[in-house]
């Protein structure tokens, strides 16, 4: 009863803020599975757009910081422009494995989703922090009960797309609350989503990078204030 | 004298008031509103003590205090749904500028053909 879609071009937006250290591990991984990647350099003061730019990805640069949810929004615009069948959202920090986005395609090509969320709490999770798993548990609970979405990850940047899904898409939290913004979304469009198990590696790195528990709260804030707005 | 400091200022507030009309209507209602109420309050402090008891307060000078403060308060949160809207527009002109200035590699290369050869 299901249909194959077809998904071509797939394109990969990576929000990029300051990654020059990881940014080409990363891209090396997505060019195994996928040929279009876009990398939205959020006005880094590193190599992050040069290094982007030798492996081969398109580059939009913000002249001004704006945030990660601004980024996913600009590099959604660009994709739709260059024609998008899929849209495939991957952090540029490494936390993510390309063979998972390539598994998750799969899933949206099955036809009967318009969205597939990876999720580290039905798949592996290395190395993450007590904390930060304390307060993940917080946020699903927040978002499972504004939503009404019945998901179990909620901050997950690994996400697959249909065209049709991303064009509706306008991504208003630039920081961090754009995530869930895109739960609120899914859930006001009444859009099909399954969720996808998903390995996310917790490295040095990444945790050093990622945001403090304390960022919660800044996103309860902003998602708090936006209600006062249009 | 004071007074006349304070009326003064309070009537220049009200002429600025009223040429903010076109900008803003309410903004200018409750501007000239709040400076009216000053006036009075500076012509008649009795009427703030008075006032005060009747809601049971304390003091006049408490009940203008609080009422400052909640003004402030107000005022405070209007001027930060303003930034957030300057911050909308200026999002919306970054991401027209990364958009415009987009850089495209020379030739996409081609991972072993695993997709569709269709570039657009």
């Amino acid at each position: 009863m299901s249909c194959r879609r077809d998904l071509s071009p797939v394109w990969v937006v990576v929000p990029a803020f300051e990654e020059s250290a990881v940014v080409a591990a990363t891209l090396d991984g997505l060019r195994q599975h996928f040929d279009r990647i876009v990398v939205i350099d959020d006005c880094s003061r590193d190599e992050t757009a040069a290094i982007a730019r030798a492996r081969g990805a398109h580059v939009l640069r913000h002249p001004v910081n704006l945030g990660q949810g601004a980024s996913l929004q600009t590099g959604i615009e660009y994709v739709l422009a260059q024609g998008a069948g899929s849209i495939v959202t991957f952090d540029a920090d490494g936390q993510h494995d390309p063979a998972d986005a390539a598994a998750m395609l799969g899933h949206l090509a099955l036809g009967e989703f318009d969205v597939v969320l990876a999720s580290r709490n039905l798949g592996r999770t290395e190395g993450m922090p007590r904390v930060r798993a304390a307060m993940l548990r917080l946020a699903v609970a927040y978002t499972r009960w504004s939503t009404g979405l019945r998901v179990s990850d909620t901050h997950n940047g690994l996400r697959v797309f249909s065209r049709a899904a991303a064009s509706k898409l306008h991504l208003r939290q630039n920081r961090m609350a754009h995530a869930s913004e895109i739960l609120d979304y899914i859930a006001r469009s009444k859009l099909r989503y399954v969720e996808y198990g998903c390995t996310l590696r917790y490295t040095q790195y990444s945790r050093s990078k990622g945001q403090s528990s304390m960022a919660a709260f800044r996103i309860l804030f902003d998602i708090a204030v936006r209600k006062f707005q249009r | 004298m004071i007074k006349v400091v304070l009326i003064a200022g309070f009537l220049l507030l009200i002429v600025y008031a009223l040429s903010q009309r076109a900008r803003s209507r309410a903004l200018s209602a409750a501007m000239t509103a709040l400076s009216v109420g000053g006036m009075v309050l500076v012509l008649f402090p009795e009427l703030s003590s008075s006032l005060a008891e009747m809601l049971g307060v304390g003091r006049g000078t408490d009940l203008v205090f609080y009422c400052f403060i909640l003004f402030v308060l107000t005022a405070i949160f209007h001027i930060h749904l303003r930034m957030r809207e300057l911050s909308d527009t200026s999002t919306i002109l970054a991401r027209k500028i990364a958009l415009m200035s987009a850089e495209v590699p020379p030739e996409p290369p081609r991972a072993n053909g695993r997709e569709g050869a269709n570039p657009r």
